[in-house]
């Protein structure tokens, strides 16, 4: 099985069944989603693991707008530009 | 005596620098890293018979770094080979912390986990088994508070203990192939390694997680090994992440709060006027602070410089100084900073009466506005608009300090990811972002035509610094780094360690940038009286008049404007200039060539061939914006 498969159903099994899954860049504000995957390269994927940003982690979205993405994790808001969070593959 | 050395370590913005006001005494030693400009902080601390060193390092989110700060947190530890490592980590979001000390765990130091802001944490309702995060960590576990000064003693009780108990920590073990891996790479690279092969475990895993930094130890890894890196990588990470769930489902018990974001965020995140609200609020702030202190104080150090110093050292130096050049040298020809420049007259007033006091107020500022939590959110907001220009939001941060001193903003930009971000906010500084001490000078000299040409100043910066900024985007290799920050809950400053810091930027200024403000002032009085000065402004005389319009004796001031801006708009208050002259000789001032102190920063900071490219872009623009002001204003006039 493929690492991305094993990445995935690690998020699923986490955190229950999805429904669907979206980038976080398209996801609405006040939602809580959970991070399924990560698609990136190595660097990005890095960072956003160090910053918190990690697969199963649950996610609420402050702000989603033009540039930039607001979310909370685990207490702590995270600011992330769109192209970094259009790599963050969220479901509900 | 035993001495203990010790590395904080941590998150940015995490409380580390408040634990370690309160861990250490007044006195703080500011360094940067040999070879670079990041700050470290060192203080020291007695507790019977034990002296601590304690050692602040950035902040960093992994021990694989993507910023230069990052690295050299990094490069403290392995340098430094500390006695212990205390990582810091925020309480109220525990889970987000503790991957960095599993990463920490490799290190094979000895490591104490301190949970800050433990009483905000409780508010929140998070509970935290201490005993059975200690057990599953196999390190101990300390609660603190800086605010409160909660859990400060027991954790240097706990250092003590830990280095006595000869405790050491113990490494995650991941799964069969991926701990296979890791073991056959630190077998591979161990003893190419020197200094730092009791790291090898660290090693081993950077490489494997693609750090840049050590691929070139790849040559002695086997090929099939190699082969394996990429799908290894994204196993330690994974079961790191797995790990850490697993510890904190165990460990730590927290209700579902809400994190609610203020209408001054929601503002500050909107795309245009945000951005301008952000950086507005910013300005206001520091400028408004400036203008008052301005105000008030610059009186008092007027009053103790032509009143007290100024009169005693020229009595002095004239008493025991004959050969006039070199009195003409220390002291000026005439009394007044600007009609003449003295090393121990004008240096001595720019530098204790002018700068320094001013970059205190600038220091104090910002790091009021880093501990409130500000900081951060201002590069949230800019991110959009700073896009535009090639640079990440982060890259406002520099910006900002440029305005206070410009070689202070250059080294700022050490901390942005990508090299682009670092080059262009740079320029940008250098460029169209006059220092406070031009800006005093300006107002004096532009203010006395009226608020209409100051304000024409800032437009025609704001406009150049814009033009500027999208070409040299272009003209940059690179990519825009990307924006991830996190922006920390919103805090009561502790003036403690705002002072402290201040204090200890102010010592480092004075170590490395006062001896370049005094040698600024040798060179130039070397040219004035040796002529070179005067050969210089005849050869130019012709391009200043005929194309900008200017007298020919506003050469002089552009040539020692290369030496120090504020000086040169000074001298131009002597000349008979109207309005629209003055406007265009402060604009070329301004803009067409950085002051020798932001040049040799650049150069030391960046490629020369950057640097060449950086003056070539101001030459050519400040000659097509001085060309174009020349004709605006006569239309205008």
């Amino acid at each position: 099985m493929s690492q991305l498969c094993k990445r995935v159903i690690y998020g699923i099994q986490m955190h229950g069944n999805v429904k669907s899954s979206y980038s976080l860049a398209d996801a609405q504000e006040n939602r809580e989603v959970t991070v399924l995957d990560l698609v990136c390269d190595l660097s990005v994927f890095r960072s956003l693991i160090s910053i918190g940003i990690s697969l199963g982690r649950k996610v609420r979205i402050l702000i989603n707008r033009k540039k930039v993405v607001l979310v909370t994790v685990d207490n702590s808001i995270i600011a992330l530009s769109r192209d970094i969070a259009s790599k963050v593959i969220v479901g509900e | 005596m035993r001495e203990i050395k010790v590395v904080l370590f941590g998150h940015p913005n995490v409380g580390k620098s408040s634990i370690f006001t309160s861990m250490t005494g007044l006195f703080v030693e500011v360094s940067n890293y040999p070879g670079t400009t990041v700050e470290i902080y060192k203080g020291y601390a007695r507790r019977g018979d034990t002296r601590f060193i304690v050692i602040d390092v950035p902040g960093a989110f992994s021990t694989i770094p993507s910023t230069t700060a990052e690295d050299i947190a990094r490069r403290v530890i392995l340098e430094e080979q500390p006695d212990i490592i205390v990582h810091i980590a925020d309480a109220t979001s525990i889970r987000r912390h503790l991957y960095l000390t599993i990463e920490l765990l490799d290190f094979g130091i000895p490591l104490i986990l301190v949970l800050n802001q433990i009483d905000r944490a409780r508010e929140l309702g998070v509970e935290v088994d201490r005993e059975k995060l200690e057990k599953e960590l196999n390190i101990p576990v300390i609660f603190a508070s800086a605010i409160t000064g909660e859990g400060i003693e027991e954790l240097m009780e706990k250092i003590s203990e830990t280095i006595k108990t000869e405790k050491t920590t113990t490494y995650i073990q991941l799964s069969g192939k991926a701990e296979s891996i890791i073991k056959d790479v630190q077998h591979s690279i161990e003893d190419h390694l020197n200094n730092y092969r009791r790291f090898s475990r660290a090693i081993a895993s950077w490489i494997i997680l693609g750090d840049e930094k050590y691929q070139y130890l790849n040559r002695y890894i086997p090929e099939k090994i190699r082969n394996r890196f990429r799908e290894t990588a994204k196993v330690i990470m994974l079961e790191r992440i797995r790990y850490v769930d697993k510890i904190y489902k165990k460990c730590v018990k927290s209700q579902q709060t809400k994190v609610k974001l203020r209408k001054m965020e929601y503002v500050m995140m909107k795309p245009l006027y945000g951005t301008f609200f952000a950086v507005g609020i910013t300005f206001l702030i520091i400028w408004g602070v400036l203008a008052i202190i301005h105000e008030i104080g610059h009186r008092i150090p007027s009053i103790l410089y032509y009143n007290y110093y100024d009169p005693c050292v020229r009595a002095f130096i004239n008493s025991i100084i004959e050969n006039e050049v070199v009195r003409n040298i220390l002291i000026g020809e005439k009394p007044g900073i600007y009609s003449s420049l003295g090393i121990l007259t004008t240096g001595v007033f720019f530098v204790f009466f002018m700068i320094l006091p001013t970059m205190f107020v600038i220091y104090i500022i910002m790091g009021i506005l880093e501990d409130l939590g500000f900081i951060p959110r201002v590069v949230a907001s800019c991110h959009n608009c700073m896009r535009h220009l090639g640079m990440s939001g982060d890259a406002i941060i520099p910006i900002i300090t440029g305005t206070g001193c410009s070689i202070v903003g250059i080294l700022s930009s050490r901390t942005l990811r990508s090299e682009k971000s670092r080059v262009l906010s740079s320029f940008i500084q250098v460029f169209g972002v006059p220092c406070i001490a031009q800006q005093i000078m300006i107002w004096a000299l532009l203010g006395k035509y009226g608020a209409f040409y100051v304000f024409m100043l800032y437009l025609i910066l704001v406009l150049s610094i814009s033009f500027a900024g999208l070409l040299a985007s272009r003209l940059i290799p690179g990519d825009t780094t990307f924006l991830l920050i996190e922006l920390p809950a919103w805090r009561k400053p502790k003036m403690n360690n705002v002072f402290k810091k201040a204090i200890a930027r102010m010592k480092s200024f004075l170590i490395n940038g006062v001896p370049l403000v005094f040698l600024g002032i040798l060179i130039l009085n070397i040219m004035y009286y040796t002529g070179v000065a005067f050969i210089v402004a005849d050869f130019f005389e012709p391009i200043i008049s005929g194309l900008f319009g200017l007298p020919g004796e506003t050469a002089l001031a552009l040539i020692i404007s290369i030496l120090r801006k504020d000086v040169a708009v000074g001298i131009l208050g002597g000349y008979s200039l109207t309005a629209s002259q003055a406007l265009i000789a402060v604009t070329l001032i301004t803009l067409y060539f950085p002051c020798i102190g932001s040049l040799l920063i650049f150069l030391s900071e960046f490629k020369p061939k950057r640097t060449i490219l950086i003056i070539i872009l101001m030459l050519s623009f400040s000659t097509i914006i001085g060309l174009l002001l020349r004709v605006i204003l006569i239309l205008y006039e």
